[in-house]
């Protein structure tokens, strides 16, 4: 090659590519100024749907019912989700509709690096988005008292350390004036919940026909060696779980017990289960969990910039499209098991009926890494037609532990880790530049 | 050509072939058919032929954007599509999408990042680009609602932005004023002779016969013609003769006579006219520049 090739109209010599980190940065920066305009949108849209949920939750407190819990608890997630997915549609598919990626493809730009800065970018984007949105959410739930908006949201941060749970044939039928529901929590269980402030949570659910009314009168009692740590009369919305807050108990062994004080003689109510849980405790946990809160929101970006982006085969991407919205629907799960990893909570209590006496086996937790892939490999095991993992699949979806022992979970649990699996795959083939 | 020459080729296209296939309908297009071609540093080559007959795909291919089915195609020796090979190439697409969110600025910038240069360099190379291609109006506006031309200065703004040595440069002129035209065209030609080599492709053959020195003609995937340009377009047997003399019709006679005697014949007398491209950067040239004093 002569001197000639390099055209100097200037003087200036070919460039060196910018390394990665450079190129990451860059398209970063790129896309988070590309997508300016939606953001507003998105914030205004969805704090607007917020706030509806808000109002939900404030009529919801004089009386809630199955639709309105479905709505509340599923219309946040959904709607970000949703968002997601149509903002990385946009962003991406967009590219090549128009020639973007023509343009953009042309350029010296590591398909990696190209790939994760668009997804930082919308990340990024659409963290301050749910930032704001947090935000706007805390302000109106807060006037309108709907403490409970924020059960989803915060799911994370109630990790489950000890589980009572029960199958429908064994739901604790409680009546008026009938004898209580009792739980103990002790062992292990109990010397996890040492620090942090400890919640329980109960579950209320009528088991046979619709209630006649929506708040039952119940008294909970909290008991420490035979002396009562914490008595109160509550209220509660039937078909709602709800939270006791505790202050740190140290580590005692604790007896709950639970009784309906009033209301009608023809009620009956199901509780299904309790859950001693414990808050994330400190600045960093805290962070982590809220950030993994979103961690669906941002893995439906990731699915979207892989499905779209300009460096896969088609084939491929029609492939891990399909592939990785489904794992986008099975996020949460993922999503919990890297909480609790993050949180430092073990694989968690085993799940049993709940029972008045509690004689059930509580064996020795496992550890987060070992619970996290306990739980990936039953998943795996879950899809043979033999497995019958509904029951591990309930108590996940109630933010309760399935030990690593016992675990069978349901296929859906299955579906991040082989998304995962392919994910990784699919990211690997499509780095190959053509 | 030498063996060494040829690994000096600034493009080389060797027995490329190109297929598109549909899984529903189910359905296979032919767009390249063993394409061979090469590019010497500081040629601009016109790629030539009617819509559908394989251009588009041939830039693409080059840009690193496609992968043949067969055959093979270097940049410099370097594998299309590398990232050295990209690094050295500037590709203006036949539309190119420009995120309309950004301003023109931004997106050359983001160019500039991305090919490793300073944010001095890029604002100067801006200053340059913006000055030749007449973006300085607009270069911080932002992309949405830009005219085609306007598009189109930025996408070759943005190929020309890390001075590559090889520009692939498709329908770059469409929709660019006369004037602009001609100012691009004067400057891919300062390119060219500073070593640059351009792959060139237009439906408006003026241009490409006016800036092209060797031209390659396609149609349905396969190279009809290919040479320099002055061998492909000339007219061997017939010779023109401009002249300018006080008396025309008796100098025509006497050119005639000269012809017979020579066993030839004159076949046409015409008066030359100036082309439309000319005549239109005189008058608007002549017009802004007296606003500008008035």
């Amino acid at each position: 090659m002569s001197s000639r090739v390099t055209p100097s109209d200037d003087g200036a010599a070919l460039g060196r590519p910018a390394g990665p980190v450079g190129q990451i940065i860059a398209t970063a920066i790129q896309t988070v100024r590309q997508t300016r305009g939606p953001t507003l949108w998105t914030v205004v849209g969805l704090g607007s749907v917020l706030a509806v949920a808000g109002g939900a939750v404030l009529t919801g407190a004089g009386g809630g019912g199955d639709l309105k819990a479905l709505l509340f608890h599923g219309a946040l997630c959904l709607l970000l989700t949703v968002a997601a997915l149509a903002a990385g549609a946009r962003a991406l598919a967009g590219d090549r509709a128009s020639g973007r990626r023509d343009l953009l493809g042309a350029q010296p730009i590591f398909a990696p690096a190209f790939f994760l800065g668009r997804f930082a970018g919308l990340a990024l984007r659409f963290g301050l988005a749910a930032v704001v949105l947090a935000a706007l959410g805390g302000v109106v739930l807060s006037l309108t008292g709907g403490q409970r908006a924020f059960l989803r949201v915060t799911e994370p941060s109630r990790l489950a350390v000890g589980a009572r749970t029960c199958d429908e044939d064994d739901i604790v039928r409680l009546t008026p004036g009938g004898p209580a529901a009792r739980w103990t929590f002790e062992g292990a269980e109990r010397a996890e919940s040492r620090d942090g402030a400890l919640r329980f949570s109960f579950r209320l659910r009528h088991p046979k026909s619709k209630p006649l009314q929506n708040t039952v009168p119940l008294r909970v009692t909290v008991r420490s060696n035979e002396e009562i740590v914490v008595e109160r009369q509550l209220t509660v919305s039937l078909r709602r779980e709800f939270t006791l807050p505790l202050d740190p108990i140290g580590g005692r062994d604790l007896d709950v017990s639970c009784a309906v004080t009033g209301g009608h003689n023809f009620m009956e109510i199901g509780l299904t289960g309790c859950s001693l849980v414990r808050g994330a405790s400190g600045p960093i946990v805290a962070l982590l969990v809220a950030a993994l809160s979103f961690l669906p929101l941002l893995w439906s970006i990731l699915a979207l910039c892989l499905l779209f982006s300009a460096f896969v085969q088609e084939t491929t991407a029609f492939f891990a499209g399909g592939v990785l919205l489904l794992v986008t629907l099975a996020g949460p799960t993922l999503q919990k098991d890297l909480t609790l990893i993050a949180a430092g909570i073990p694989g968690g209590g085993h799940s049993h009926a709940a029972s008045h006496d509690d004689g059930g086996d509580h064996g020795q937790p496992a550890s987060p890494v070992v619970g996290f892939l306990a739980r990936a490999a039953g998943g795996v095991l879950s899809l043979l037609p033999e497995t019958d993992g509904v029951g591990a699949a309930e108590a996940l979806s109630r933010g309760e532990c399935p030990s690593a022992g016992g675990l069978a979970a349901s296929w859906i649990e299955a579906l991040p880790y082989l998304g995962l699996l392919l994910l990784l795959g699919c990211a690997a083939f499509s780095w190959r530049r053509p | 050509m030498t063996r060494q020459s040829t690994q000096m080729a600034a493009l080389r296209f060797e027995g490329v072939r190109k297929e598109f296939r549909s899984f529903l309908p189910r359905r296979r297009v032919l767009a390249l058919e063993s394409l061979d071609l090469e590019l010497a540093p500081g040629e601009i080559v016109g790629l030539v032929g009617p819509n559908g007959s394989g251009k588009t795909t041939a830039f693409r291919l080059a840009a690193g954007l496609l992968k043949p089915d067969r055959g093979s195609i270097s940049l410099f020796g370097l594998p299309a599509g590398s990232r050295a090979a990209r690094a050295r190439q500037g590709y203006m697409p036949e539309q190119p999408g420009v995120p309309e969110r950004l301003t023109p600025a931004e997106l050359l910038h983001f160019v500039g990042r991305v090919a490793g240069m300073g944010r001095t360099e890029r604002a100067a190379r801006i200053g340059e680009l913006s000055e030749l291609l007449s973006l300085a109006s607009f270069v911080d506006r932002r992309m949405k609602g830009f005219s085609k031309g306007m598009v189109k200065r930025t996408g070759l703004a943005a190929a020309l932005f890390n001075r590559p040595g090889l520009l692939l440069l498709d329908e770059p002129l469409e929709g660019v004023d006369p004037l602009g035209a001609a100012a691009v065209k004067e400057h891919l030609a300062r390119l060219a002779a500073q070593g640059c080599a351009i792959l060139i492709s237009s439906h408006i053959l003026s241009d490409v016969e006016a800036l092209c020195t060797s031209l390659l003609v396609v149609n349905r995937g396969r190279l009809l013609l290919s040479g320099a340009k002055d061998d492909i377009l000339s007219l061997r047997d017939l010779v023109e003769v401009r002249f300018s003399a006080p008396d025309e019709d008796r100098t025509i006679g006497r050119i005639r006579e000269l012809v017979a005697q020579c066993e030839g014949e004159v076949v046409g007398v015409g008066r030359p006219r100036e082309d439309l491209e000319g005549l239109f950067g005189r008058l608007i040239g002549s017009d802004s520049g007296g606003r500008r004093k008035g």
